[in-house]
């Protein structure tokens, strides 16, 4: 018994279309993972977006892959200028996104502990608020002001810089993209 | 076909009556500025001794009549630099572009509150006019911080800005 020759064409012809269709698949699997971004020593891939949405995954919460590639962006330049400043992530620590997240956490700390107001910022809030600045019922001073020492200036420069904490990450991102000159080569909007 | 020297009298022209107008509308708003209808009540005691120094009558008057023209980014920069560092200028945006819509008939000082700390406490009744023969009153307490020989206002809003 023999097939007919239109049959065999037909099964050739979806022969071929099926290899194909693998071929393209293996090809794009195994192409290079795409750049998010680069700047000076600085290339970021969706590569590490993906590892950066797995991990997040793991630890019980999912992010887009916009937001995982937007976090890779903000976490490499954080982890940059944290090595950039001597700061070192723990030893032991062998996931890459943990270090990245260690360090970055490291740098952002270190912008917190640092930032600086002008004194009339300092100034104004303490004049303004003098409520919390009253000596307690149990003191010999009760209801006197406190003088505006320094332990009292740097009370309220932390409670103003952790009110604007996101304003100045965010401040310190912009300038770290203008720092090492990083452009955003790719949004995937998903 | 016009000369080029044509075109730059007529620039020029175009520049001084932009000027002029910019200036007309700089006076408008300085008459506004000293228009503000303030009054002193009976407890308030005599207008003249009731400002501690003139630099806060002038801050005051500047600030609410900024605020009454609608001008809520003047407003802003008269906020004490903290308050600037930690609110939102969005959110203030939102809450004080309809200042203008109102007529303000009288702003009423009541008896002033001194902390004998730089800090100044005003005691305000605004009448505005919202509708033909309707009025509305409203109770505010403005507070003033006098920081490096300088008065800003004190925005304090639980709703608007709660913390702060």
């Amino acid at each position: 018994m023999s097939y007919p020759t239109s049959k065999i064409k037909r099964l050739t012809a979806l022969t071929a279309v099926a290899l194909m269709a693998l071929c393209l698949g293996w090809g794009t699997a195994i192409a290079d993972p795409a750049l998010i971004a680069e700047g000076k020593g600085i290339r970021i891939t969706t590569d590490d977006a993906e590892m950066i949405r797995q991990y997040s995954e793991i630890q019980g919460y999912k992010i887009s892959q916009k937001r995982a590639q937007e976090l890779a962006v903000r976490l490499t330049l954080f982890a940059k200028e944290a090595e950039a400043m001597g700061l070192t992530p723990k030893k032991d620590i062998s996931d890459p996104v943990e270090r990245l997240k260690h360090l970055a956490n490291q740098y952002q700390l270190k912008l917190l502990d640092e930032y600086q107001y002008p004194a009339v910022v300092i100034e104004s809030y303490y004049w303004a608020h003098p409520e919390q600045f009253r000596y307690g019922d149990d003191t010999p001073k009760a209801g006197e002001l406190m003088p505006l020492d320094d332990p009292i200036k740097e009370k309220i420069r932390r409670h103003i810089v952790d009110w604007n904490q996101q304003k100045i990450w965010d401040e310190a991102y912009q300038s770290l993209l203008d720092k090492y000159g990083v452009r955003i080569l790719q949004e995937d909007r998903s | 076909m016009i000369g080029s020297r044509h075109m730059g009298k007529a620039a020029a022209l175009a520049l001084t009556m932009a000027a002029l107008i910019s200036l007309g509308c700089a006076s408008v708003q300085q008459k506004k500025i000293s228009a503000l209808p303030i009054s002193y009540a009976p407890e308030a005691g005599p207008a003249e001794r009731y400002w501690p120094d003139p630099a806060l009558k002038d801050a005051f008057e500047e600030y609410w009549a900024t605020r009454f023209a609608g001008q809520w980014e003047g407003a802003w920069k008269m906020e004490a630099p903290y308050f600037q560092e930690m609110a939102s200028k969005r959110r203030y945006g939102i809450l004080l572009k309809n200042s203008d819509k109102k007529k303000v008939l009288d702003i009423r000082l009541c008896k002033a509150i001194d902390r004998k700390c730089r800090l100044y406490e005003i005691p305000v009744e605004f009448s505005f006019s919202i509708t033909e023969g309707k009025t509305e009153e409203v109770h505010v307490m403005d507070r003033w911080v006098q920081v490096s020989g300088k008065w800003h206002h004190v925005m304090r809003d639980p709703v608007f800005f709660p913390g702060l």
